[in-house]
């Protein structure tokens, strides 16, 4: 991929920060942060123009809904935590 | 305008179930995230079903496109946020499992777009710094 170089210059120092924090938080490099946001402010991305995802999906998108034993478990699993929650919630009133 | 968009479990398998406002979303999507928390979920509700290889395998060929993250949950501050976000619920009489409280917290601390077909979250819509999508 052609990739030019930028130097920015007078980043004031909350920006600085929050930008640093994000990256931190996502696991990403400060660089790959501000590309994503330069990418994003200009109404396009890093890794592939907007129609392209859905292309790149179509094995997945609409290949029909996981097996009925498998979304019991996720809803019984859900409805566990949720209890948990519940029962702590009450216990704290 | 690209989107950068976190995932919970029920995005996920909405999507291959084949949810159109979902799909449609897709259309001016950027990133999409997928927190730790929800793999671990699909990889329990897969290991509970019949069809554990090829859910698995499906599972990573989803992970594996470019334009997918998985999010990790790392960092104090999102456990303050974690710990805001349970007292917001608590004090609203409502209830959200552990592994979405951590996925709202996730969504406040990035800023990226949570997506989901669990009416759950309709608790934070206020709190979240950035829009939810709920289908």
């Amino acid at each position: 991929m052609n990739t030019k170089q930028y130097t920015i210059r007078n980043i004031p120092y909350h920006l600085d920060q929050r930008l640093r924090k994000r990256a931190r938080l996502s696991g990403k490099s400060l660089n790959q942060i501000v590309l994503e946001d330069i990418a994003s402010q200009n109404n396009t991305s890093l890794t592939a123009q907007p129609n392209t995802v859905l292309k790149n999906l179509d094995w997945f998108v609409g290949s029909g809904p996981l097996e009925a034993d498998v979304l019991q478990a996720l809803e019984e699993d859900d409805k566990a935590q949720k209890e948990l929650m519940r029962r702590e919630f009450e216990s704290t009133i | 305008m690209s989107l950068n968009l976190l995932f919970d479990t029920s995005a996920y398998s909405n999507l291959r179930k084949g949810n159109k406002e979902l799909e449609s979303l897709l259309a001016d999507v950027s990133q999409i995230y997928m927190p730790v928390v929800v793999i671990a979920e699909l990889e329990y509700g897969f290991l509970n079903g019949s069809r554990y290889d090829a859910n698995h395998v499906e599972l990573e060929r989803f992970l594996s496109q470019s334009f997918v993250q998985t999010i990790a949950i790392e960092s104090v501050e999102l456990t303050h946020v974690f710990a805001e976000l349970k007292l917001v619920c608590k004090k609203a009489g409502k209830v959200l499992s552990e592994h979405d409280l951590w996925i709202a917290a996730l969504a406040k601390t990035t800023g990226y777009e949570l997506v989901t077909c669990n009416q759950d979250f309709a608790v934070l819509d206020t709190i979240l710094l950035s829009k939810l999508h709920i289908f």
